[in-house]
């Protein structure tokens, strides 16, 4: 039950998706350098992935001690789609295939499906508690001690 | 291109084309049926023969914008169907001659690809192990029309002239797809025409998983031809990051710096070898996580674009010496995003010429980078400022936008 709490934590969440492996044709590393190196010259990937995390975490720390409401979910519902969608754009808009071998090598498959994994956690976690009661205490009833 | 320059450009190329055929081969053309396609800045035009379906049967020409030929052939290709094949495999015969019928070549065409005429290759057709990541000559492509499907074929006319580019026209001119060239639709006098039928459809080489070659393999294939009276060539070969600006040494959308790679040439009589060498690092994702050098691998970059590129000719003995360099450096190097890239590799073997003309080229730190290195971009700089001061300006090539590197011979046993 703990691990799960840890599991469906934003913060873990927006870790795994930083550390991310890409691997291309000559350059290689985590994501979060490719998103602060096309984020200065208005990359969509970067644009999604700075938004979907600054949701993320305002709204961990809005509702750490406030009564949590249903736009709670909602926001983390949006906010890990965008960083989703941020990766998906990377891939997709990369017409030369430069960065293929990521889908190839073994260690950055992992990084990535260990991100899709924990982004379906989360997404699901998020759709079923906006689907349900959503008349809990704060955040801090359920909030997983990391520290 | 207006009605009256069309004229021209059709008598143009009449003029050429009846210096250069045969007289019956000259009457024999109809052209009421052309098609033709613009490839950057100049055309490639086939012309059906009287009675002959353009599938079939047709001069095929490379004309500059106003017509003059620079290169023709009479083309005749068929297709051979075997019982088990299905519908998307293509083999077939195909015969090139010049336009004076003096030399003829007659090759097979075995899944697509154009192979040496082999009397049992054809019926052999496992047999043929095309060079890896290559372009098929000849693809045939499905598409459904109203819930059924049909079939088109497709070929590259540049392949049959010499180098595959990924643009592919249909084999009987119609049918054809959106992608660029072909002209619009003009009727001229006395029944001539050109028609809108040479649009052609770019199939992009994609590059997945860069598979490792044997080095030793690939070079052995020059042994195979006689050094006495060959023709040897290596060109220096760069990809800069982005196409559209020149200026920019990082794709800082997919965090790509280009590539510079390596193509070594050798022909002698109506043999010859043409291979394609790139130096890239084994599992990349390593090269920012760690500083040190890693492991590195040897690519086939057949079909691989380029934006300038530096040829020399070579002797044998050169030519010998060169590659002797390149299979140390391809199995003892390792790379080194700074300090021992794919342009490195490239200048080092290029550079080993001892003819006193080594290329010295500007370097950049690149993002992410710890030291000034030697880059795709900081080549193409110094190719570019060569042509444009006219040092070695005729063996310097810079397409107007990109080009494609023809196939590699792959490897030899």
């Amino acid at each position: 039950m703990k691990a799960f709490k840890i599991i469906k934590h934003p913060v873990v969440l927006i870790i795994s998706f930083l550390m991310i492996i890409i691997s291309g044709q000559h350059l290689g590393g985590f994501y979060i350098l490719y998103i602060l190196l096309g984020l200065f010259r208005g990359a969509l990937h970067s644009i999604l992935a700075v938004g979907g995390i600054t949701l993320l975490i305002f709204n961990y720390r809005k509702y750490k001690r406030e009564q949590i409401k249903r736009r709670y979910y909602y926001i983390n519902i949006i906010a890990v789609l965008m960083l989703i969608v941020s990766i998906f754009i990377f891939f997709y808009l990369d017409n030369d295939r430069y960065n293929s071998s990521t889908f190839y090598q073994l260690v950055p498959q992992i990084m990535l499906t260990a991100f899709g994994l924990l982004a379906l956690c989360f997404l699901l976690d998020n759709i079923i508690s906006a689907l349900g009661n959503y008349k809990k205490l704060s955040l801090k009833d359920n909030n997983p001690k990391l520290e | 291109m207006n009605t009256s320059d069309e004229f021209t450009y059709l008598e143009q190329v009449k003029v050429n084309l009846k210096d250069s055929l045969t007289e019956p081969d000259f009457n024999n053309l109809d052209f009421s049926t052309i098609t033709r396609t613009q490839i950057d800045n100049y055309y490639l035009i086939r012309i059906v023969q009287k009675g002959l379906p353009l599938s079939n049967d047709f001069i095929l020409l490379k004309t500059d914008m106003k017509g003059l030929i620079l290169r023709g052939l009479i083309v005749h290709i068929e297709r051979i169907r075997f019982p088990n094949d299905d519908s998307s495999t293509y083999h077939g015969i195909i015969s090139r001659s010049s336009l004076n019928r003096k030399s003829i070549e007659k090759s097979d065409i075995i899944n697509g690809f154009i192979t040496p005429s082999n009397s049992n290759a054809i019926n052999q057709r496992s047999l043929v192990v095309p060079s890896p990541n290559t372009l098929p000559d000849v693809v045939v492509t499905c598409y459904i029309n109203r819930g059924a499907i049909s079939y088109s074929e497709w070929i590259s006319l540049q392949s049959l002239l010499g180098s595959n580019f990924g643009l592919y026209n249909t084999l009987d001119g119609i049918n054809t797809s959106g992608g660029g060239g072909g002209s619009s639709g003009w009727t001229g006098t006395g029944g001539d025409a050109i028609y809108g039928g040479g649009g052609y459809i770019a199939i992009d080489y994609e590059a997945h998983d860069l598979l490792a070659i044997d080095i030793s393999k690939y070079l052995k294939c020059f042994a195979d031809i006689p050094d006495n009276g060959a023709i040897c060539s290596i060109e220096i070969l760069t990809d800069i990051p982005v196409d559209k600006d020149p200026q920019m040494f990082f794709n800082y959308s997919n965090g790509s710096p280009g590539h510079t790679f390596l193509q070594i040439k050798k022909s002698n009589g109506g043999k010859s070898v043409s291979q394609n060498i790139g130096f890239y690092p084994d599992q990349s994702w390593k090269t920012l996580l760690n500083p040190s050098p890693i492991g590195a691998k040897v690519v086939d970059n057949a079909g691989h674009e380029y934006n300038a590129g530096l040829k020399r000719n070579v002797t044998p003995a050169q030519l010998k010496g060169l590659l002797v360099n390149m299979e140390y450096l391809a199995k003892n190097k390792q790379y080194d995003i700074d300090d021992y890239n794919c342009t490195d590799f490239a200048l080092e073997i290029f550079n080993s010429l001892s003819d006193n003309k080594a290329i010295v080229i500007p370097k950049y730190i690149i993002p992410i980078g710890i030291s000034p290195a030697n880059t795709p971009q900081g080549l193409y700089q110094k190719l570019k400022s060569m042509k444009d001061a006219g040092t070695e300006s005729n063996n310097i090539t810079i397409p107007g936008a990109k080009g494609w590197v023809g196939n590699s011979s792959g490897s030899c046993n």
